[in-house]
């Protein structure tokens, strides 16, 4: 009784002796601290667009062109069933606009929108700014505080994450042999089984687990590989859809990860993104990340944990995009030629 | 000390530029985000070698920093577990060593281990102990989520929100498992803690101060290991909830922080701080992240009611 009571009396004093906690408001992300980033914020108003599935908020979006091309994390702007859904955009100055998706591109889950409207103010992507770690990167919202702001935590790398679906059990031969298939995953769905010993995936023949790592490294979510078995005696090729490994609940990591805030549905599997530590939700990804001077160093495309956002790098984007607008440009007028 | 006071007040010069950005409460320009900015880069880029990660195989990973030329490196307790352990290093450059770990103090959760051979290895000076203040502008570094050879040392930015004295420095820098033992940098590129636990909101992430390293620092260098980690104690006995909203207060200690909070038996705990309670292992998971004194936020379900009510954390004898 006499030991409690003196750990009492200590943590008494100890919280007597401590000091009150800063405010908030002078938090890393807190009000006063975003105030002092207005000017940056103030000066990229019409370069930001905040998008709306069916009526509710998805994303942010960045302004690449004047009349009114965006864009966007594709993967946020996807309704949660097969109906199409009705897409549109806030501006800076309060009015909501229609706007239509152009294209997606998977590898790097961007969308290119249309809005309808004119006069807005295209990032300008700082394609050759040298990296460096700790400067300040801005999260600019429609409001005249940032949405969020942090420090360039990772230079650029490349996220691995698309999975087959499979644990690799024990072959007498040495051979790669499934041993489980994962539930909800590309390999259950597409009717892989315990014992399969794996013969190829997409180009790749396999023989080891090496052999099986390796042949996933240039496949992105979405993408739908062969998978060459033998079962029985007898080679099957089934098609198996490359998707990421989902969150699990029961895991640790998982948990830790998600602490605090929701993930992103897509977050791994990216060729090149570089990570920051601005507290991003994922319908706050999508817009553009500034440094002091307002220059777009890049794209937010995922909150991947409590740690971790990562944005596409500028000259991810100004590649992406000329490939997609490149590609829209054809399209109309392959659609302009078929009317004659 | 007022005749120099005084003199800088009558400075023309030093009127007109004022405190420093970072010694501002708040930044209140671009001006002062620059300031902050340039030592903040300085701070990483000067820091960044010396910070490592600590492969203890089995016993799991965590980073560390070198802090003397011949290659002693802090860290928590909770990483290297006990005494005498060989281990590798990883540098961010690619270099990999062998260190053994040293002595620990399971309470304050500072631990320390020495890298072999003769060096001289990047190291990181110390900070005066307690020389970190509430406001401080701090950069967390280490390697969150473990190490990973395809990514370098993970910078952030941080402030302290406020140093107590028996649990540690408090921040809001992200931290994660992974970053323990990692080292809290001052905006002059000295080790002010070392990344203990996180909590769940952002900004109860838990520093050992390093003065606590200081000391003791002859004990921890002879490889003593004592104190016992102080569990925190809620005070309720529960069971999960049939329908996975939570857990059901089954019981709640007289006298305990549950009973002083107002929790009543019956009560089913759905949240706490920001995170959902889905089953028991999840409590035991958060609690396992407090010490006792902290401030949990628990919103309880109470006759078809929300309450939210604060329990401020006893321990556990």
């Amino acid at each position: 009784m006499k030991v409690l009571g003196f750990a009492v009396a200590l943590w008494v004093s100890a919280s007597a002796a401590g000091q009150s906690a800063l405010p908030r408001a002078q938090d890393t992300e807190g009000r006063e601290v975003l105030s002092a980033f207005r000017m940056v914020v103030e000066a990229a108003r019409g370069s930001v667009v905040a998008l709306q599935v069916d009526g509710r908020p998805a994303a942010l979006g960045t302004v690449v062109g004047r009349s009114g091309l965006v864009l966007s994390k594709a993967s946020e702007l996807r309704g949660t069933g097969d109906d199409a859904v009705m897409l549109t955009a806030d501006l800076f100055d309060g009015r909501r606009v229609a706007a239509k998706l152009l294209r997606e591109d998977r590898r790097h889950d961007l969308a290119l929108l249309q809005i309808e409207a004119e006069g807005l103010t295209p990032v300008e992507l700082a394609v050759d700014r040298p990296v460096v770690l700790g400067k300040w990167l801005v999260v600019p919202g429609l409001t005249e505080l940032p949405e969020a702001v942090g420090v360039y935590s990772v230079t650029p790398r490349r996220i691995r994450g698309v999975r087959l679906g499979i644990a690799l059990g024990d072959n007498a031969d040495g051979r790669a042999e499934i041993g489980a298939t994962i539930p909800g995953m590309g390999a259950e769905a597409a009717g892989l089984q315990r014992g399969d010993v794996l013969i190829s995936i997409g180009d790749t023949e396999v023989q080891t687990a090496e052999d099986v790592i390796e042949s996933l490294q240039a496949a992105n979510s979405g993408d739908v590989l062969d998978v060459v078995v033998q079962r029985g005696g007898r080679e099957m090729t089934f098609a198996v859809e490359m998707r990421l490994r989902p969150l699990d609940p029961r895991s640790r990591a998982d948990r830790m990860n998600t602490m605090g805030n929701g993930l992103s549905r897509r977050r791994d599997g990216f060729a090149s993104v570089f990570q920051h530590d601005a507290t991003i939700d994922p319908a706050q990804c999508g817009g553009p990340v500034l440094d002091l001077d307002g220059r777009c160093l890049g794209i937010n495309i995922a909150r991947a944990g409590r740690v971790e956002a990562y944005a596409l790098p500028a000259a991810v984007v100004a590649e992406a995009l000329a490939e997609m607008t490149g590609r829209v440009m054809v399209s109309e007028s392959a659609g302009g030629d078929a009317e004659h | 000390m007022c005749g120099i006071l005084l003199a800088a007040v009558g400075s023309p010069a030093a009127a007109a530029d004022g405190a420093a950005g970072y010694d501002k409460p708040a930044p209140e320009s671009i001006d002062d985000l620059r300031q902050i900015e340039r030592r903040v880069t300085e701070v990483a880029a000067a820091a960044g070698p010396a910070t490592v990660a600590l492969d203890l195989g089995l016993f799991g990973t965590g980073s560390g920093v070198v802090v003397s030329e011949d290659g002693v490196i802090l860290t928590a307790a909770h990483v290297i577990g006990e005494a005498g352990r060989r281990f590798d290093v990883r540098f961010p450059d690619g270099t990999v060593a062998k260190a053994r770990t040293l002595g620990s103090d399971r309470q304050n959760d500072s631990g320390m281990a020495k890298l072999e051979g003769d060096g001289p290895w990047p190291f990181v000076p110390l900070a005066e102990p307690d020389a970190a203040r509430r406001g401080d502008w701090v950069v967390a570094l280490g390697h969150p989520g473990g190490f990973d050879a395809e990514r370098p040392v993970v910078v952030r930015l941080g402030r302290v929100i406020r140093v107590r004295p028996v649990v540690g420095i408090q921040t809001d820098c992200s931290l994660i498992g992974g970053d323990s033992g990692g080292p809290l940098l001052n905006l002059d590129g000295e080790v002010v803690g070392i990344h203990s636990r996180i909590g769940q909101s952002s900004r109860t992430n838990i520093h050992v101060a390093v003065g606590d390293y200081v000391a003791s620092w002859d004990r921890l260098f002879r490889g003593r290991e004592w104190g016992e980690r102080r569990m925190p104690l809620l005070g309720v006995v529960f069971t999960p909830d049939e329908e996975g909203r939570g857990v059901r207060i089954d019981r709640v200690i007289r006298g305990s922080a549950a009973a002083r909070a107002g929790v009543r038996r019956g009560d089913l705990l759905t949240r706490m701080g920001v995170l959902e309670i889905r089953d028991s292992q999840t409590v035991m998971e958060i609690m396992a992240l407090q010490a006792p004194g902290d401030t949990v936020e628990l919103t309880l379900l109470r006759g078809g009611r929300e309450v939210v009510l604060d329990v401020q954390l006893g321990e556990w004898e």
